[in-house]
Parts: C-alpha cells; structure tokens; sequence
C-alpha cells in the first residue's frame, strides 16, 4: 500500500530559517516536491476568515504526479509574537490512494482526521513519519447532494456545476459554508475531472497558488478588488436565481438528485473514473440522460438503498452462520500454540486449515478472542489501563501498584495478548514526556519522571 | 419622420488593450488598467508614476532575514524623514506608498510591533517618495519596497522561486542589509550565515564588472542594538567580532560598504499572550540610528 507522506509549513524557528517555511516533512517528501509545497504554503493572514475557528481545505497537484490536500488553521500567536500563526498540515497523496476515495480529497481529509493523523504541534517534531491509510469511499454522497439542492435550488446547482466546468479559474463567492458547497460540487463531477480542480475553501488568492476553484465569502473586505485582479470568472450563490443551462451535464446531475436516483449518477461515475475528455463528458451526459428517461428503471434512492441493505443483510446472516459453526468447531479442537512470525513451520498432523480460519486468527482483536472465554480478564485489562494512566499522571501509588500488576497480567496473559495496549501505554508515556522536556514555561520534573518510570518499567520486562 | 442623432463607438476601447505596457520593475507586460503586475505582483501605480517623470525612480532595498525589524525600520524612516524639517525631507508620492508608515506607527503607538510581512508580494507595502535635499536643486525619486525575510531565503535558496526579488535587486542602485543584533549577542551565529547568503546571491545577480554589486553601496545595519550598547558605540567592532564570516565578504567582495546599528524601541518586555505563548513588546519608542545608513546610501548612490 503506498504511503501517504507528510509536511508542516508553519511559522517557526528551526535550525535552517525562521519565519513561514516547510518546518518539517517525512523521508518521502521529494525535493521538487518540497519547494511546490513551499510555494504554495499559505502565509500570514492568508485566511479569508477572521475567527480562530476558520479554516480552508486545499487541494493542488505536486511535480512528482502526486496530489497535496491539506489543512490550514491558526494556532494561536505564532513565534515572534506577531499575530497569529497560519498552519498547514500538508498530505502528499498518491494517485492510486485518491482513486480508492474516489477522487475526493475531503472524504480522505475526514479518514485521516479520524485516523488522529492530522493535529495541530505546537512543538515542531523532528521527523513526522509517512503512513499507510486504508480505507474508500463512494463517488457520491446523496444526502449532501440533496441537501444541497434543497437549500441553493436547481437551477442554481445545475449553472454551479457547468460553470465549474467551463471556467478556470472560478471564484465561488458564497455565505454558506464553503467547505460544503465545494464537496457537492466535487461530487458532481466525473471522477476522471476531480483530480484537475485544484481549490481552497478558505485562503485568500494569491497568484503564487493558482487554485481552479477559490470559495470566497461574499463579505470579504476587499472581494471586488481581489476579483479583478485575479482575472477569475465568477459564480456569485449569493446572486438572484439564473437561469440554467438545459441539457448539460449540470442539468442532468440535478436531474438525477431530484428524482432521487443518485446511484444511477454513483453507477455511470464509477464507470468513467479514468477518462477525463470533453467528449467523454458530453457521451456520460447522454447516458444518465438516457437512464434517467427509461421507463424500465423507475426506483428511487431509498428503494436502492432498501434492497441493497436487504441483500447485505443476507450476505452477513450466511457470514454469521459460518463463523458460529468454525467457532464451534474450534473449542473442540485441541488448543493450538501461539503463532509467531519467526517460528519454524508447525509439523501438520492433520490435514490443513482453510485460509480464512487461519486469518481470522491473526486479525481479531485480543480483547474479544480472550473475553469470550474468561471475562474476567477483560477486567484486569481495565484495571491495568487505569493503573498505568494514573501512574503516568505521577500518582506515586499507582506505580507502586504497576510494578506488581504488570508482571502479573503479562504472565497471565502473555506479551502477545497485551502487545497492543502496552504500544498505547508507551506513546501515552512517551507524549507526556515530551511535553514536559520541550514546555517554555515551568518544567513539571515530576510528571516527566512518572512518565519515564513507566516507560522503563514497560520496556524491562519486554522479552528481549 | 427622419432624425439625425450621435451613437459613440466604444470599439476603441479594446484598442487600449492591444498595447502592453511594462512592469517598471520586470518589465514583464502588462493590460493598460493591470493593477498588480501579472508576472512579479509589482503594483502598476510604480511604471505609471515613472512615465509621468522625466527622471526615473531608482530603487533602494532593505532586506534582511524574518523577523529582523524590516518593517519597523522602514516605517520608522519615513515617518521620520516625513516629518523633520531638516535637510532632508521624504514625500510620499500615491496613496499605497503611506500604508507602511501608518501601520508602523499605528502598531508601535499601541505598544506593538507591527504584523508580519506576508510571503505573498501582491500584499507587500511598497513606498514610491521624492526625497528632498537643501543642496540638491531637484528632488530624488526612490522606490522601496518593504520585502518579506522568508521570501528572500526562499529566493535565495531557491533562485527564481520570488521573480519580483531578483527583478527588485537586479536594478537596486543600493541595499540596507539588516541583521539581529540582540541575537548575535546572545550568541547565535544563524544572522552570519542567512547575511552571507544574501551577499553571495547579489554578487551572482549581476556579472557585469562595471556595474555589479561589488561597485554598488551597501550599508550593513544592526538592527535592535538597543539590547547591545557596544553595537551602538562601535558597529566595526561588533561586525568584526560577532559576524566574522560577515566582516570578511564585504571586506573582499563590496568595495563601498559601510555599518551601522540602529534601534527603534528604547525597551522591550516579553508578555505572556491569552494562549499562553510568549511576545515581545516595545515599552517605549526611542529611535536611534534609522536616518545615517539611508543618508550614507543616498550619497554613495547620487555622489
């Protein structure tokens, strides 16, 4: 699976510049690629909105043929002290991972989000690993779609969508959320044509960041003057309903949200994900067109859905049924011992075990393969947990207490079964620790000293 | 019933369009209504101003790395020179070119230094004055503009990365070099190093040998001497002893060079801000040392 390498351009000293540079970025970060970041890293003020919650969701191509999404928030003041500090957590994507999102960087931005890969560091970091991030998404989020149909209206939609198209580069001037508003309009749009719309939500433009698609609030201070000068066209949402283009690709897509057919869109978009030519374009307009005219297929979104949850409820009863029976089938036979990656080849006395018994094995949680048989364990797991936490936190009984129970439930349970929570345990002790070497201020020596107990008593009794 | 009546062509409008006109800094070419240029961000007000002169403006530079005190220097020198009735007075000439003096001041009367320069050159100030001396008969037509440090080590690092820094410092008669003097007293060599870059990328600007940056005046000034009282006494000395590396580039490569130390704020006060983080703040305002380094340029420049 093909890293996803990252970067930070922020406000900062380090040991080669001061001020806005690519603080920090992974191993694989390539240098043309580097200096593409620099360029296009957002400096000072550069957000559109004034309040300390805003923030844009940027997308642009990179030499190497990878794609950069990244996020960009103020942090409070930065290094000098001269107001506040533009930060951008910079994603370098490659084509094969955007594709698996279906081309739509915001749908990745909320998989890493919630992967806890994306946090604003105060402390620069020394190095800042690449990481592999499983995972797709579907072409098209209907309920967005409609929501958004509802709230701008049709017509306006169908223009958005065409003028998309037809315009580079195009400023949205909206008083809605951007963030939104560009997610539906990327979700109308052929997969092959996503990865050529570079935009931000929420920076302002500059030349040195030639995005496709800038959403611009209809309240910036100097939005006529920045529109002018930029020489972009122009989609005012704020602006009296225009009249839509009939028979484009905008006017078919709102078709399909109307009637409450978007899987018809989904299908015919998944179909065209590689190609990008106009002609193809105007070839996919006709084919929904046509789908959305038969009168054969007449179900909706929700009839779609229904008997595809249906099916997929079929799909896990026959799923389900076989695992009680190969569970059944495992507590009665005798107990195999501990697989590890290193060992020698057990000698087969009997005949092979499918594949899948054998993954499942490897896969499933500890927690739940050791609380099906003994709950108890479950909560001397619990009570570990508490301990260590309470330990790291420099309560002097709690580690007095760890150095019994840890060796205990190690023995208990073995380095296996526990290898996961004490990986947690360490980046817990280790953050703290951190945090406590690297703090401006008053150096809590305590805490820094509870943490690195815990750490050294964690790794003595690893099995060397 | 037959009326005669006057219907305005407005074909010609578009005949204004066909003629470039070009960007006083890059030259690089322009519609006739551009407000920035669309090459180097320059705003067009500068080439505009130029045609309307017989002598065209020459460009001085201050640059110096991020966070050495550019802005604070430049806005202080031309509320300065704006404001004393010496022998050298400063007019601004657009409306643009007193943004830079009315944020600096603004910012430093509220007892703060003023925001950071963004990277972007369209959101540079940039300051075009007539320069008045007693025993000068005409006015001296100066552009400057007042750059961002991390742009320059970018364009330093990364040649061409800034077209409008190289365009800026090709055709500079002269530059102000501003270095940290509080941090090369607390020890920190790093103001050395970024200085001998930006000596080394003048020199290979221009290979010309009559006209190259080795004839060409630069004064080398310290900035915030106010933290180092022997800066102010002795700028030579404190060049020789803190930025060696420095002393020795100039002293070889730049025949006309000259130092400085100046200080803008009399005392200073870090605060701990809402978010917890540390700023520094300026107590009081106490210039000393802005006016020298500009008027030893001036005169190297038009002697």
């Amino acid at each position: 699976m093909a890293p996803i390498e990252q970067a930070i351009y922020a406000s900062r000293r380090t040991d080669h510049a001061t001020g806005y540079h690519l603080v920090v970025a992974s191993e694989g970060v390539t240098d043309d690629d580097a200096h593409a970041l620099s360029v296009w890293g957002p400096s000072h003020d550069s957000l559109v909105e004034a309040s300390d919650e805003a923030e844009s969701i940027n997308f642009h191509p990179l030499p190497s043929g990878s794609y950069c999404i990244s996020r960009t928030r103020r942090t409070g003041t930065e290094y000098s002290g001269r107001g506040d500090e533009v930060y951008t957590h910079c994603l370098v994507v490659p084509v094969e991972v955007l594709a698996r999102f279906s081309n739509n960087p915001f749908a990745l931005v909320r998989a890493v989000i919630a992967d806890g890969r994306i946090e604003i560091r105060e402390h620069t970091p020394r190095c800042l690993p690449g990481f592999a991030l499983r995972g797709k998404a579907s072409p098209v989020d209907r309920h967005l779609l409609e929501e958004l149909v509802s709230e701008l209206g049709r017509e306006k939609m169908s223009s958005l969508i065409d003028e998309s198209l037809q315009y580079d580069p195009l400023a949205i001037v909206t008083t809605r959320d951007a963030r939104r508003l560009m997610e539906g309009l990327l979700n109308c749009l052929p997969l092959g044509h996503r990865p050529s719309f570079s935009f931000a939500t929420g920076l302002k433009p500059s030349p040195r960041r030639p995005f496709r698609v800038q959403c611009l609030p209809k309240e910036l201070k100097n939005l006529r003057q920045v529109l002018r000068h930029f020489e972009s066209a122009v989609s005012d949402m704020a602006s009296p309903q225009k009249p839509a283009g009939d028979g484009g690709w905008g006017h078919v897509v709102t078709s399909a949200i109307v009637e409450k057919r978007c899987y018809m869109l989904s299908e015919e978009l998944r179909r065209s994900c590689d190609k990008h030519a106009e002609a193809h374009l105007q070839e996919l307009t006709a084919r929904l067109r046509q789908r959305l005219n038969e009168t054969g297929d007449t179900r909706s979104d929700d009839q779609q859905e229904n008997s595809f949850r249906k099916r997929r409820q079929g799909v896990s009863r026959v799923e389900r049924c076989r695992s009680d029976s190969r569970r059944t089938r495992k507590r009665l036979e005798p107990s195999r011992p501990m697989l590890r990656g290193d060992a020698p080849h057990i000698a087969s006395t009997t005949r092979a075990e499918p594949a899948a018994s054998v993954d499942e094995d490897i896969y499933a949680d500890p927690a739940q393969q050791l609380g099906q048989d003994r709950p108890e364990l479950i909560e001397q797991l619990e009570l570990l947990d508490d301990t260590v936490f309470e330990a790291i936190a420099g309560k002097p009984s709690a580690l007095e207490r760890l150095k019994t129970l840890w060796p205990q439930t190690l023995s208990a349970l073995g380095m296996r079964n526990l290898e996961e929570s004490r990986e947690q345990y360490l980046r817990h002790a280790r953050a703290v620790w951190d945090e406590c070497a690297i703090s401006d201020g008053v150096r809590n020596s305590e805490q820094s000293l509870a943490a690195l107990s815990v750490i050294s008593l964690l790794l003595d009794d690893c099995p060397k | 019933m037959n009326r005669e009546g006057q219907v305005t062509l407005d074909s010609y409008r578009l005949a204004q369009y066909a003629v470039q006109v070009p960007c006083y800094i890059c030259s690089g070419p322009n519609t006739f209504d551009a407000e920035l240029c669309r090459n180097c961000s320059a705003p067009m007000a500068l080439t505009y101003q130029a045609e309307t002169q017989k002598v065209h403006p020459r460009i001085l530079s201050c640059i110096g790395t991020s966070g050495v005190g550019k802005t604070v220097f430049l806005g202080m020198l031309m509320d300065m020179l704006s404001r004393q009735p010496d022998d050298m007075r400063l007019l601004a000439r657009g409306a643009f070119s007193i943004t830079l003096q009315q944020h600096t001041v603004a910012a430093l009367a509220r007892c703060e230094f003023p925001d950071k320069t963004p990277n972007e050159p369209e959101r540079w100030n940039w300051v075009h004055c007539q320069i008045h001396q007693t025993r000068r008969r005409k006015p001296i037509e100066l552009i400057m503009p007042d750059m961002a440090g991390e742009a320059l080590i970018e364009e330093v690092d990364h040649p061409d990365t800034f077209p409008v820094i190289r365009s800026l410092l090709t055709k500079s008669a002269g530059v102000m070099i501003l270095i940290d003097a509080s941090t090369l007293s607390g020890g920190t060599s790093d103001q050395d190093y970024f200085t001998m870059k930006l000596l080394s990328y003048l020199l290979e600007l221009v290979d010309d040998p009559k006209h190259g940056w080795h004839q060409r005046p630069v004064s080398l000034v310290f900035t915030k001497a106010d933290e180092s009282e022997s800066c102010f006494e002795n700028p030579l000395e404190f060049a020789q002893a803190h930025t060696p590396g420095m002393w020795r580039h100039c002293e070889e490569r730049f025949q006309k060079h000259k130092y400085f130390a100046a200080g803008v704020a009399g005392a200073c006060a870090n605060v701990r801000r809402s978010d917890g983080k540390l700023g520094r703040v300026p107590l009081r305002i106490e210039p000393r040392g802005i006016v020298e380094p500009f008027r030893w340029l001036i005169e190297q420049v038009w002697s």
